[in-house]
């Protein structure tokens, strides 16, 4: 049974207004947490995963040179902007299925060639469930955070979002 | 639809994903494992001697050796990581993220207790089982609007 909030009649379940006051009920629908967990996935934005500095280059920049800087960092990914637009994605996996053997003899081409472009993103304001989605469709680790204008301003990892659940359990 | 609570200390780890073993010999060159990885489309190999579990070598190993130009003929011996970090069949999921998310492993061989590999839970799985368990926070995601009044007003 819904209750309607405006007039108290009791309405069959999934009645999208109410008999009695045609008051809509659908909003009355919306899933609501039912564990902390849940709450966490639901409620919490992209902004509290704290997004870290992003490594960017330019698609000129030679593959070669951007691996030792993800080694050099200690990251799996490279955010590939050119006039300040994200145009692709340089990861772990890539340099494993597009570089593999061969990466000696590519060191000098641009990392345009082998990055994942177009690449899927994430706003600071939308919700952990969200990303979380994005990545398991996507079988990504690894999304850009994009502020104002398209600007990036960070990125999340599989990891991020895993240690903000544990923390919250 | 009710969505069941996730309990992952209570979860076994049968309730992942588990990807089956990929694995080589101590004597196979990273050489032959780039191109096992890259068929399989796979992220790590393990490696075994006589069926038990040695060493792992992953992408972040590989993205070292690739970067640093490396010889990439050399065997696997001697690039992996010896003696890693496993799961058994009788752990939790919990145990399995704890582990993960202290050492920072996206991954963790899953072996019996001869320390043969029976497969791998990566850190995909876990998302997976957790998107699977939140269907209704991960698929039906409301929009961004002010929620109605849930009780009546007034007295």
């Amino acid at each position: 049974m819904i209750t309607c909030p405006d007039c108290g009649f009791e309405n069959i379940d999934g009645a999208d207004e109410c008999e009695k006051c045609s008051q809509p009920l659908s909003p009355l629908s919306k899933p609501r947490p039912a564990t902390r967990l849940e709450r966490c996935v639901m409620k919490d934005r992209i902004e509290a995963l704290v997004p870290r500095e992003p490594f960017v280059v330019s698609g000129a920049a030679p593959v070669g040179e951007v691996l030792r800087q993800m080694v050099a960092r200690s990251i799996g990914s490279a955010v590939i902007v050119e006039n300040r637009q994200v145009v692709g994605i340089f990861t772990e996996r890539d340099a494993l299925c597009r570089l593999n053997e061969d990466a000696a003899a590519l060191a000098d081409r641009p990392v345009s060639e082998f990055m994942t472009a177009p690449v899927e993103t994430v706003g600071m304001t939308d919700r952990v469930a969200f990303a979380l989605h994005k990545m398991d469709l996507g079988g990504y680790r690894h999304l850009p955070v994009l502020g104002a204008e398209g600007r990036i301003v960070g990125v999340i990892s599989v990891r991020d979002i895993l240690n903000h659940l544990l923390a919250a359990l | 639809m009710t969505p069941s609570a996730l309990n992952l200390n209570g979860e076994s780890i049968g309730q992942v994903d588990i990807r089956p073993p990929l694995s080589v010999a101590p004597g196979a060159s990273v050489r032959e494992v780039l191109r096992l990885l890259k068929e399989h489309r796979r992220g790590s190999v393990l490696v075994c001697r006589q069926g038990r579990l040695v060493g792992i070598l992953t992408e972040r190993d590989i993205l070292r050796l690739l970067a640093g130009g490396h010889d990439l003929d050399v065997a696997v011996e001697r690039e992996m990581v010896p003696d890693p970090l496993t799961v058994g069949p009788s752990d939790t999921v919990g145990a399995a993220v704890e582990r993960m998310a202290e050492n920072g492993y996206r991954r963790l061989p899953l072996v019996d207790s001869d320390n043969r590999p029976i497969g791998e839970v990566d850190v995909e799985g876990i998302v997976h089982l957790l998107v699977q368990h939140f269907p209704q926070a991960v698929y039906n995601l409301p929009p961004l609007a002010s929620p109605p009044t849930r009780e009546r007003e007034g007295p």
